[in-house]
C-alpha cells in the first residue's frame, strides 16, 4: 500500500483523519526522490569522477602503507593500513585500516574502515551519544552466521616480503580449492585485480575513484577553503542539506565512501534490486536506451512506480553479478546507507598493467555512510556465483507448501463472514487456493496486534474454518504503531522506537495517523516485536495456520523525506537510520521470524516484506509494490523478479492483476498465465477498485484464470523442488535463459522468457493485449517439447507459436524429467498423498535428467532428515529410467517417510524417440527387491513427438527403483 | 541400521499388499455397484464387448471410440479424456472436461447426492455432500469419516421446520400490515367519492345561481345537471323494475343551448327541463303514483338535485364557494394520500405506510422518523428510509449514501445440497436474543439508492438495501465490499414472501437391506 487514503468506510474510523492531508499523485513522481544532484555525497562523488575523468595528470592520493602489511596463516586474514594523503601542506595523513579475509566459502572480502573513527576519537559538537564509529553492522544483518569465518587453508601470500623491502610494487595472494583465484594488490596507487584461473575478473579502483571522506571538525562558516579537500573533490553541502523543505543535519559532517570496480571483460552485469528494469542492467552515464542517473538503492515507498527505471524502490539488495561465456563474478557491496552505483560499459582498452582485452563493464559505488565492506565472488558459471552469494548471506528459506502455492488478496475483505465467503466461492466454482489475506482493514483503528471486534468477532474461529480444507490466513503487521495504542505507548515508554535528532521517539503520519516505529535493529525491540506474537496473545491467539504481512518497512512514513524516515533520525547504540536504513525492513521482518519460531519451533513461519536487504531471503517472501493493472506493469514484473532471482532472493512475486487500478478480464487473465510462475504466486487489489477474485470473471476468462492457477497446483511438486534448490545452492525458481545457457551470449540479456527452475520447461507467457503469436527464442540446440501437446520445436533462434486466450506458451527443453501432481484438489496440502507424474523428456542425444524433492511442507524435520530426494536419469542406451532418494540419512524419527509409504507414481511420459525393448508393450519395475511389470499405453498426442506412457508402475515414494523401458 | 532399514523395506513390502487387495475390492463399493455410480447409471459400466485375449472392454463414455480393458474402471488411473472411467476416484480430477457429475454418495437417511470427483479420498470428509462418508472411502493418511446421514437429516428438518414456522409468523404480520393498508386506502377512496358527489351538486348550485355565469359554463352545468339525472334515473330503474329497461332518452342537442336569459329565469328552465325529464322517464317510473313522483322530487330536492328556491341568494353562493375551496381542498389531500403518481409501492402497496411521509402535499418531503429504521454500527449510524433515502453519520461526517432509486424482488438461490438459502445473512448472538429471525423464503426485496456524497478521490456512493423477511425490521448488517459500494441487509416482515411450496424435494433413501 502506499501513502494515499480514503475515508469512505465506516469499517476504519481512521481514514477520515488521513483526509486531512491527501496526497494527490497521479503517478511516480521523480521528483518525490533526490536525484543524484541533489543528493550531495552523490553529487560530490560524480564530480570526482568526472574531474578525474577529465584529468591527465591526477595521482590519487590513496596509498597503500607497505610498512603496516602483516598477514596471520591462521587465520587467512591480511591487514594493513590505506593511507589517504591530504593536498599540499597539510602534512596529516589519514588512515584508514584495511583487512582482507579469505572466507571458508571460498570468497574473498575487503574492509576498510577509518582509524580515527574506529578509536572513537571525534568529537561531535552538540550529540554527545551518537555513535563516533562508522557503522560496522550491516554485514551482521547480513552474513548468514558463520559465513563471515575466514581461514588460511589454500590461501598463500606471494611476494609480500618483497613489497616490505620495497623490491615490488604489486603482490599476489592465490587462494580458493587449489589455488585457482588470486588477487593481485598494488600499492601506489591501490588497487586490486581479482583473478580466476589467472584470468582478470574483478578490479578494485582501477579507475582510481575511491573516495573515503575522512572525518574533520566542521570548518567555521567564514573559512574559505577546505583544507581537508583535494583538487578533485567538491564540498558541497557536507554539513547539512535541505531537500523539499526537510532539513537534514549531518552531525558527523561527510562521511561517504565510493570505489569503482571494474568488470574486466564482462558486458552484462546484473542484480542491485530492486528496480523496475531490464535483468542485464543498463549504462548510467546517458545514451540511447541509457539511464541519465544512476541506479539507486534506498529503500521508500514508491507511488505507481514506473518500469525503465533506475529510480530507488521498497528493497535493496547490494549485490552485482557479472556473467560473460567463459564465466562469471559477483560483488557483494556491504553497506546499508543510501547508495548509487553509476555503470558504465566500455570497449576494449589497455592501460596500464591491467588487463582488460574486451569489452568490460565500470562500475562506480557511492554510499552515504559506514565502512567499505565487499566481498568478492569468482565462478565458472552464474549459478555457481549464487551459491557463494548463498553462502555469505543464507539461502532462500525453505517456505511452507502453502507459501508456494496461490494467494489471495485483497485491501480488503472487511468481515470474517467476507473471507468465508471468498473462501466458500473458490470452492463452487473449483478454483485452488491456499492463502487468504487481510490487509490492514482488521484492525481496530488500524492500530496493529489488535481486531477490529465489530468486523473479526472470533478470528480464530475463522481461521479454524479456513483450516478446515487446508488454508491459512495471512494478515498484515507493520512497524508504524499508532501512538495512542497500547503497543505505541509502551515503546514509546521503554525507549524501543526510532527516535529523532532531539532524542524523542520519532512521531510520523501513517495509516493509524500519529505513529511510532519500532526499532527492531534494537534486540529488545525485537524482542517485544517477538512477544506480540506469542501463543495466546491478544492477536495471534492459539491458531496455528496464522501467516504474517509486514508492510510499510522501508519505513514507509507519510509526507516523510521520500516518502521516509529522516536520515538523522536515530536508532540503538546511537546509529543515524542513514547508516542502516536499507536494513531496517529486514530487522523488522527477523523479529516477526523470531516470534513466530518462538510460537511454534517446528512450524516454519511465513512472512511476506515489501522492504528487503541482502539476507531477507532468510526470513521469507517479498513482492513489487505497488504496481499497476497496465501491460507495461505486467511485462516489467518478470524481468524484475529474475533480477531478484539472480540476487540471491528469489522468493519474489508482484501483484497478480496489478495493484492500483482495474484490469481489464484479458489483461487479469494473462496476468494469472504470468503469476502462476511467480515463486510467489498473489493477487492483490486496490480498495478503490472492483472486486476481482478469479470466480467473479466472466468467461472465458474465469476458466483460463482457473486453469492457470490449476497449473501451478500441477506443477507444484517442481515449483517446491525449485525452492528446495533455493534453499541449498542459491538457483533462481525462475531462472534466467542465461543459466541454462551460459555459453550463448544472445541469452544474456532475455528477461521475457525463463524457466521453471531445473525442469527444462521455458515459458514466454503472454504479456501483450491481443495478440494471436508470441516470437519464442529457443537459446541452444537441444529439442524443444510443447508442454500441452509436445510438438516438437528445433533450431536456436526465435520460433513463432499462436496462441489464444487460453494459451500459455510453454516449452519443455529435451534432456529433463520433472513431476507433476495432476489431480485437482481444493489446497496443497490436500495433494499430499497424490500419486506423482513424471514427464520425461528426452534431449536429442536420448538423455534426461531431473529430480524431486518432497517432505511434510510444514515443519523443520527436513532439517534432520525427515524428506525424500530422487534424482532421475534415463539413459536411451540402457533404456533404464532410475530414480535414486539423495538422502541417504537415517533420522531418528520419519514421519514423513513413512506416511509417503502408499503413495506412488501412477504416470510415466516419456516424450521423444524411444523404442521400447519389449514387444509386449510391457515394461519391468524395481523396487525394493521386487520385480514386476507395468503396460504402456501409447497416446498419439501429436504427429512431431514421439510420447510413451506407463500406466502405473507403482513405485512407491521413497525407496530407489528403476524402469526398464 | 540395518535393522532399520529391512523395518522399512518389510513396512512397504506389506504396503503393496494391501495396495494389490485393494484394488480389486476399491473398483466395486460395499452394494456390490461400480464405486460412485449411481444405481440408474449402473448399467453404463457394463462391458461392451470382449477383446482378442477375450478379456472384457468398455467404451468410454463421451469418446466411445477409445476402447479400454473394462477392468480399468476405477483403476485409480485416468485412461478417458473425458474421465468417465474414473467415477469412483479422484484419478481424473485434474481434467477439464468431466463427462460425470461426481461421485454418488448414497447417502442412506438422508439424501444421496454427487461429490466432485476431486473431493474423494483427499483427506477431508465431506459431510455436507457425503454425509455416509463414503468419499473418504481409502482412508488416506488415515482418515475414518463416520456416518451422519441420520442426524443430519434430523438437522436438516429441524431447519425446514424452523423456517416453515418463521415464515409463516413473518407473513402473518405481513398480512396484518397489508389489510391496514387496504383499510386505510379504501377509507380515503370512499371519502374521496363522497367529497367529489358534494363537490358536483355544489358547483351546480352555484352555477345556477351565479348570475354572471358564462353561456356555455351555464349550459354546461345543466349538462350536468340532466346527465346527473339520468343517472339517478337509471339507478331508480334498476330499483325499481328489471323489465323496464329499454327507456330511451331523447338527445338534447347541447350545442343549441343558448339560454340568453338571466339566472333567475332558472326555474322556468329547470321546470321545462324537469318536464323533459319525466316526459322521457322510463315508462316503469312513468307508470309509478303522483305521490311517489312528488316524493322522488323531494328526494332530488333533499339531495340538491333540484333547487327548491326559486329566487337568487347571492349571501349563499359566497357560502358554497368556500365551501367548494374546503371541499376541493379536502379532496386533495385524500388524493394525495392515495399517492398514485408515486413510485410502485410493492406487492401489495406494502411500503405505503412508509410513502405517507415522505410524499407529502405532492412533495417528496423528509420522511417521519418513523418512516425510517436506524442502527449503529461499528461506530456509525445509518438511517435507511425505504422509498427515499439512506445516510450514514458518525466521524465527524453525514454522508448520504443515495437516494432512492428502484425496488425489485430477487429470487434467491438455494442450496441444492442443503435446501437452504445460499448467502442468507447470520443474525447476531445479540440480535437472536432480541428475537430476531431472518428466514430465507422465495425472494429478497432490493432497493437501489444511488447519487449518493462524492466519496474522497472516488465516485459517488450507493447503496443496495436487501431485505430479507423476517418477524422483526431491522439491520442486520452492513458491508462495503468495494469502497463507497455499501450493501445494508436488513431484515422485515415486508420481504416475506407466499408460503414455501416444498424448500426442496427430500429423498430420504431407506436402507433396503
Amino acid at each position: 500500500m502506499v501513502t494515499i487514503s480514503t475515508h469512505s468506510s465506516w469499517l476504519s474510523s481512521a481514514i477520515a483523519l488521513l483526509c486531512l492531508f491527501p496526497i494527490l499523485v497521479k503517478a511516480v513522481d521523480k521528483s518525490v526522490f533526490k536525484s543524484c544532484a541533489e543528493s550531495s555525497f552523490c553529487k560530490r562523488n560524480r564530480h570526482y569522477a568526472d574531474a578525474i575523468d577529465r584529468s591527465q595528470f591526477w595521482a590519487s592520493p590513496y596509498e597503500v602503507q607497505t610498512s603496516s602489511l602483516k598477514y596471520d596463516i591462521w587465520t587467512g586474514k591480511l591487514e594493513g593500513n590505506l593511507i589517504k594523503n591530504l593536498p599540499n601542506g597539510v602534512q596529516e595523513q589519514i588512515i584508514f585500516p584495511f583487512e582482507l579475509s579469505f572466507l571458508v566459502s571460498g570468497n574473498a572480502r575487503l574492509k576498510i574502515d577509518e582509524e580515527r573513527r574506529m578509536k572513537q576519537n571525534i568529537s561531535i559538537p552538540g550529540f554527545g551519544n551518537l555513535n563516533k564509529q562508522r557503522y560496522n553492522q550491516a554485514a551482521e544483518w547480513a552474513l548468514a552466521s558463520g559465513a563471515a569465518q575466514s581461514m588460511g587453508e589454500n590461501v598463500t601470500v606471494h611476494g609480500l616480503e618483497d613489497i616490505q623491502n620495497g623490491f615490488a610494487q604489486t603482490f599476489e595472494i592465490t587462494y580458493g580449492p587449489g589455488g585457482s583465484k588470486s588477487v593481485v594488490m598494488s600499492m601506489n596507487p591501490f588497487k586490486m585485480d581479482f583473478r580466476n584461473q589467472g584470468e582478470s575478473q574483478v578490479l578494485l579502483n582501477s579507475d582510481g575513484l575511491i573516495n573515503l571522506e575522512h572525518w574533520r571538525p566542521q570548518p567555521a562558516n567564514d573559512q574559505l577553503f577546505d583544507f581537508q579537500l583535494n583538487e578533485m573533490e567538491l564540498n558541497h553541502d557536507m554539513w547539512a542539506d535541505q531537500f523539499k523543505g526537510f532539513k537534514d543535519t549531518k552531525p558527523r559532517g561527510p562521511e561517504s565512501i565510493a570505489l569503482d570496480i571494474t568488470f574486466s571483460g564482462y558486458s552484462h552485469v546484473y542484480g542491485i534490486p530492486e528496480h523496475s528494469d531490464t535483468l542485464s542492467l543498463r549504462q548510467t552515464r546517458g545514451g540511447y536506451g541509457n539511464h541519465d542517473e544512476p541506479y539507486r538503492l534506498y529503500n521508500v515507498d514508491i507511488f505507481e512506480y514506473e518500469p525503465n527505471s533506475a529510480l530507488p524502490m521498497y528493497g535493496a539488495i547490494p549485490f552485482m553479478q557479472a556473467h560473460k561465456q567463459e564465466s562469471s563474478a559477483g560483488v557483494f557491496w556491504i553497506n546499508a546507507a543510501d547508495t548509487y552505483i553509476d555503470i558504465i560499459k566500455t570497449a576494449a582498452s589497455n592501460e596500464d598493467s591491467f588487463d582488460i582485452t574486451s569489452a568490460s563493464t565500470r562500475t562506480h559505488w557511492m554510499s552515504e555512510a559506514g565502512i567499505i565492506d565487499l566481498v568478492v565472488m569468482m565462478g565458472d558459471t552464474p549459478g555457481s556465483i549464487n551459491k557463494l552469494y548463498g553462502d555469505l548471506t543464507g539461502f532462500t528459506t525453505l517456505p511452507q507448501l502453502s507459501a508456494a502455492s496461490y494467494h489471495q488478496c485483497r485491501w480488503n475483505y472487511n468481515t470474517q463472514d467476507d473471507v468465508l465467503e471468498v473462501d466458500e466461492n473458490f470452492d463452487l466454482n473449483d478454483i485452488p487456493y491456499d492463502v487468504i489475506w487481510l490487509d490492514i482493514e482488521y484492525t481496530k483503528d488500524r492500530s496493529y496486534f489488535t481486531w477490529d471486534p465489530a468486523t473479526f468477532p472470533n478470528p480464530e474461529l475463522m481461521m479454524q474454518k479456513l483450516d478446515e480444507s487446508k488454508r491459512k490466513l495471512t494478515a498484515i503487521i507493520d512497524p508504524h504503531l499508532k501512538a495512542s495504542s497500547r503497543v505505541g505507548s509502551e515503546i514509546k515508554a521503554q525507549g524501543l522506537a526510532i527516535h529523532d535528532k532531539d532524542r524523542n521517539p520519532f512521531l510520523g503520519q501513517c495509516w493509524p495517523g500519529d505513529s511510532y516505529w519500532i526499532d527492531t535493529t534494537n534486540v529488545d525491540a525485537r524482542n517485544y516485536w517477538a512477544n506480540q506474537y506469542a501463543l495466546g496473545s491478544e492477536f495471534a491467539g492459539n491458531s496455528t495456520n496464522l501467516f504474517i504481512w509486514n508492510d510499510m518497512n522501508e519505513p514507509s512514513v507519510f509526507h516523510g523525506v521520500e516518502t521516509t524516515i529522516n536520515r538523522d533520525s536515530i536508532h540503538i547504540d546511537g546509529w543515524e537510520n542513514r547508516d542502516l536504513h536499507n536494513l531496517y525492513g529486514m530487522s523488522v521482518v527477523n523479529g516477526t521470524y523470531e516470534g513466530f519460531i518462538a510460537r511454534d519451533a517446528n512450524s516454519r513461519p511465513f512472512i511476506l516484506t515489501r522492504s528487503f536487504f541482502a539476507g531477507s531471503q532468510r526470513f521469507g517472501a517479498a513482492w513489487t509494490g505497488d504496481n499497476v493493472a497496465t501491460w507495461e506493469s505486467l511485462q516489467i514484473a518478470t524481468p524484475m523478479l529474475l533480477t531478484n532471482g539472480v540476487a540471491g532472493m528469489p522468493f519474489m512475486g508482484a501483484d497478480v492483476g496489478g495493484f492500483f487500478k482495474n484490469p481489464t478480464s484479458e489483461l487479469l487473465a494473462r496476468w494469472y498465465q504470468s503469476g502462476t510462475f511467480y515463486p510467489f504466486f498473489r493477487a492483490h487489489a486496490h480498495i478503490d477498485t472492483k472486486r476481482r477474485e478469479p470466480f467473479l470473471v466472466a468467461e472465458p476468462y474465469k476458466s483460463v484464470i482457473r486453469d492457470a492457477i490449476k497449473l501451478r497446483y500441477a506443477l507444484l511438486p517442481s515449483i517446491y523442488t525449485a525452492f528446495y534448490h533455493a534453499s541449498v545452492d542459491g538457483s533462481p525458481i525462475m531462472m534466467p535463459v542465461y543459466y541454462y545457457t551460459p555459453k550463448n551470449e544472445r541469452s544474456f540479456a532475455i528477461d521475457d522468457q525463463f524457466f521453471v527452475g531445473n525442469t527444462g520447461i521455458l515459458a514466454k507467457p503472454v504479456v501483450q493485449q491481443d495478440v494471436d503469436s508470441v516470437e519464442i527464442y529457443i537459446p541452444d540446440d537441444e529439442v524443444y517439447y510443447d508442454y500441452f501437446n509436445y510438438h516438437c520445436y528445433e533450431g536456436m533462434g526465435y520460433h513463432s507459436l499462436k496462441v489464444e486466450l487460453d494459451t500459455i506458451p510453454l516449452l519443455s527443453r529435451g534432456g529433463h524429467i520433472y513431476a507433476r501432481r495432476d489431480r485437482f484438489r481444493r489446497s496443497s496440502e490436500l495433494m499430499k498423498f497424490d500419486p506423482f507424474t513424471l514427464i520425461v523428456t528426452l534431449s536429442k542425444s536420448g538423455f534426461a535428467k531431473g529430480d524431486l524433492y518432497i517432505d511434510d511442507g510444514n515443519s523443520f524435520d527436513h532439517q534432520s532428515g525427515d524428506f525424500i530426494h530422487y534424482e532421475f536419469t534415463f539413459n536411451s542406451g540402457f533404456k533404464k529410467l532410475m530414480a535414486v532418494n539423495q538422502n541417504k540419512s537415517n533420522p531418528d524419527t520419519h514421519k514423513f517417510i513413512d506416511g509417503m509409504a502408499n503413495v506412488t507414481i501412477e504416470k510415466i511420459i516419456i516424450v521423444g524417440d524411444l523404442t521400447p525393448t519389449r514387444s509386449d508393450s510391457q515394461v519391468r519395475v524395481s523396487q525394493n527387491t521386487e520385480s514386476w511389470d507395468a503396460s504402456i499405453v501409447n497416446k498419439s498426442l501429436t504427429s512431431s513427438a514421439h510420447v510413451l506412457v506407463i500406466k502405473k508402475p507403482n513405485v512407491t515414494i521413497g525407496t530407489d527403483w528403476e524402469i526398464q523401458v | 541400521m540395518k535393522v532399520g532399514i529391512k523395518g522399512i523395506t518389510t513396512l512397504v513390502v506389506a504396503a503393496s499388499l494391501v495396495i494389490a487387495n485393494r484394488e480389486l475390492a476399491d473398483r466395486i463399493d460395499e452394494s456390490g455397484f461400480i464405486r460412485g455410480v449411481a444405481p440408474v447409471d449402473q448399467n453404463k459400466y457394463l462391458p461392451i464387448g470382449s477383446d482378442t485375449h477375450d478379456n472384457k472392454v468398455w467404451a468410454c463414455l463421451t469418446n466411445p471410440e477409445i476402447i479400454i480393458p473394462w477392468e480399468a474402471i476405477n483403476d485409480d488411473y485416468c485412461d478417458c479424456p473425458d474421465g468417465s472411467d474414473e467415477p469412483g476416484t479422484a484419478a481424473c480430477s485434474g481434467l477439464n472436461a468431466q463427462a460425470l457429475p461426481g461421485f454418488w454418495c448414497q447417502n442412506i437417511g438422508y439424501k444421496a447426492r454427487y461429490i466432485p470427483n476431486h473431493r474423494v479420498n483427499d483427506g477431508l470428509c465431506d459431510y455436507k455432500l457425503c454425509c455416509d462418508g463414503s468419499d473418504e472411502w481409502a482412508h488416506i493418511g488415515g482418515v475414518k469419516c463416520e456416518n451422519r446421514c441420520e442426524a443430519m437429516q434430523r438437522e436438516w428438518h429441524t431447519l425446514v421446520d424452523l423456517e416453515t414456522e418463521e415464515l409463516h409468523r413473518g407473513l402473518k404480520i405481513r398480512e396484518e400490515r397489508v389489510q391496514e393498508t387496504w383499510k386505510k386506502l379504501e377509507t380515503i377512496r370512499e371519502e374521496m367519492k363522497d367529497i367529489s358527489d358534494q363537490l358536483v351538486h355544489l358547483k351546480l348550485q352555484l352555477n345556477i345561481r351565479s348570475e354572471n355565469s358564462h353561456e356555455v359554463l351555464w349550459c354546461e352545468t345543466v349538462k350536468q345537471q340532466y346527465e346527473a339525472l339520468q343517472d339517478r334515473v337509471k339507478f331508480l330503474e334498476s330499483k325499481i323494475s328489471s323489465e323496464d329497461k329499454a327507456y330511451d332518452i331523447t338527445e338534447i342537442d347541447w350545442t343549441q343551448c343558448q339560454p340568453q336569459q338571466k339566472a333567475n329565469l332558472w326555474t322556468n328552465m329547470w321546470a321545462s327541463l324537469w318536464n323533459k325529464f319525466i316526459e322521457h322517464l322510463p315508462a316503469g317510473i312513468k307508470n309509478i303514483s303522483k305521490a311517489q313522483l312528488h316524493q322522488f322530487q323531494k328526494w332530488l330536492i333533499s339531495n340538491g338535485f333540484l333547487e327548491p328556491e326559486t329566487k337568487f341568494n347571492p349571501q349563499k353562493s359566497a357560502q358554497i364557494q368556500a365551501e367548494i375551496v374546503k371541499l376541493k381542498q379536502e379532496y386533495d389531500i385524500k388524493r394525495e394520500q392515495l399517492l398514485e403518481s408515486n413510485p410502485d409501492f410493492g406487492r401489495d402497496n406494502i411500503f405505503y405506510p412508509y410513502a405517507v411521509s415522505i410524499f407529502n402535499n405532492g412533495k417528496v418531503g423528509s420522511p417521519d422518523p418513523g418512516a425510517c429504521i436506524n442502527t449503529y454500527l461499528a461506530g456509525y449510524e445509518y438511517k435507511v428510509c425505504p422509498l427515499h433515502s439512506v445516510h450514514q453519520t458518525g466521524n465527524g461526517h453525514d454522508s448520504l449514501l443515495g437516494k432512492y432509486e428502484s425496488m425489485s424482488e430477487v429470487i434467491l438461490e438455494r442450496d441444492n445440497v442443503t435446501g437452504l438459502v445460499r448467502g442468507l445473512p447470520k443474525l447476531t448472538e445479540d440480535q437472536m436474543a432480541a428475537g430476531w429471525t431472518i428466514v430465507g423464503g422465495k425472494s429478497k426485496l432490493v432497493m437501489e439508492f444511488s447519487g449518493g456524497t462524492k466519496c474522497w478521490e472516488g465516485p459517488q456512493r450507493k447503496a443496495k438495501v436487501e431485505i430479507f423477511c423476517g418477524e422483526i425490521d431491522g439491520i442486520l448488517a452492513v458491508k462495503e465490499a468495494e469502497k463507497c459500494q455499501y450493501v445494508i441487509e436488513m431484515v422485515s416482515p415486508v420481504a416475506c414472501k407466499e408460503k414455501l411450496d416444498k424448500i426442496d424435494e427430500v429423498e430420504i433413501i431407506h436402507d433396503e437391506l
